[in-house]
């Protein structure tokens, strides 16, 4: 019992870490289940997933609320995501644990790379609000700046959208991750959608993308309640913590810190992979 | 096209997360209290939704986390019904089977473990 303590101590500081860099938790939460609870691969992905869909659902809950997400583009664009999780998590049974070892890895390096070329740039679509405001700025001004900072845009390239969307949902559905690290930068730059909006509407389809996935885990039973509860408590309470935290701290020295714990988590990963362990 | 400020649909979507939300984190609370006081209600799968409510019953951990982690994942399920009666409320019939056809792919994962 004492483990799941730990447990739920370690998801609070992977879901604090993750909401400050901007990532949904997945990323995190599979290294730290896998490397440090030695919790199978799959058995971390099923836990993970569903981690994704509960921050997703309470992040999505505030960007409904002040009409950032397009809920029409959104929908649209989770044909494609959720017929991508259905593959991705089909697909789950027939790998073994090392060649999703393997394939994890690259996404982590993804990602690294991704950080590295942008530093930290990325945000949550409020703290982009934030970022255009005085730190001491009261909610009425916010709450307007809110409602009057929307200029209207033109969605095009909607095929463009939805085949990126088929593969985020795959690579979500797969890997136990959320997959916003593919569909905002398309949503921005090819679809012209402003980042504010690409950022709460790929987090609103992320919900939906990985309950399908979580669906077909939880339906086969592989999902492990007392890995995955407190994963899923611990995140949500430490993605509260770094909301918090994150105009207090320096976000740049802390995309590196991560950059660097990625590099020691993929030669982890990859020496796992090629050991052949669960 | 993708309009973007639909605030009759908003409301009702934001409500349907935000009530899931809530049902699944009170059971899930509730679980992990009964697994540290009864450790040995501990289960390493989780159970149908039917077993699990029989389990809540009788205040078994298993019961109240699968219950817990099953709310969890189904109120996206939730949310997307809750756009097909809100479209359907504008009589935005094109979204109505947008939402559909979303629905029906969420459906096949849930159906996919029986049988």
């Amino acid at each position: 019992m004492f483990a799941i303590f730990i447990m739920f101590l370690a998801a609070i500081v992977a879901g604090t870490f993750g909401s400050m860099l901007g990532l949904g938790g997945g990323l995190i939460v599979i290294p730290v289940l896998t490397l440090i609870f030695k919790v199978p691969m799959k058995e971390a992905i099923a836990a993970s997933i569903v981690t994704v869909v509960a921050t997703s659902t309470s992040a999505a809950v505030v960007y409904v609320e002040k009409h950032f997400v397009n809920v029409r583009l959104g929908m649209v664009l989770e044909m494609a995501t959720t017929i991508g999780a259905l593959i991705g998590g089909f697909t789950v049974a027939y790998l073994s644990p090392s060649a999703l070892r393997i394939l994890f890895t690259a996404l982590l390096i993804y990602t690294a790379y991704n950080m590295v070329r942008k530093a930290g740039q990325e945000k949550g679509a409020l703290d982009e609000v934030y970022s255009q405001l005085p730190a001491d700025a009261p909610q009425e001004v916010i709450d307007d700046h809110i409602s009057n900072g929307y200029t209207p845009y033109t969605v095009r390239n909607i095929p463009v959208g939805m085949g990126a969307s088929l593969v985020a949902g795959a690579i979500s559905g797969l890997l136990g991750v959320g997959g916003g690290l593919i569909k905002v930068p398309v949503m921005k730059l090819a679809m012209g959608v402003p980042m504010r909006v690409a950022i709460a509407t790929s987090n609103f389809m992320i919900g939906v993308t990985a309950a399908t996935s979580a669906l077909i885990y939880y339906s086969r039973g592989m999902i492990n309640p007392s890995v995955t509860a407190p994963s899923v408590l611990g995140v949500l309470l430490g993605a509260q913590i770094g909301t918090r935290l994150v105009r207090k701290v320096n976000v740049k020295i802390l995309t590196w810190l991560f950059i660097g714990m990625i590099a020691v988590t993929a030669v982890q990963m990859i020496w796992k992979a090629l050991s052949g362990a669960g | 096209m993708f309009k973007q400020i639909t605030k009759d649909i908003d409301r009702p979507i934001m409500y349907t997360l935000l009530y899931g939300m809530l049902a699944s984190v009170v059971l899930l609370v509730v679980g992990l209290i009964l697994l540290f006081t009864h450790p040995q209600s501990h289960q390493f799968h989780v159970l149908p939704p039917h077993k699990a409510v029989l389990e809540i019953a009788k205040f078994h951990a298993s019961g109240w986390l699968s219950l817990g982690l099953f709310i969890l994942i189904l109120t996206p399920v939730a949310r997307v019904a809750m756009a097909i009666a809100s479209f359907a409320f504008i009589k935005d019939w094109k979204y109505v089977l947008v939402s559909i056809v979303v629905l029906v792919a969420m459906m096949v994962g849930l159906f996919s473990g029986k049988g």
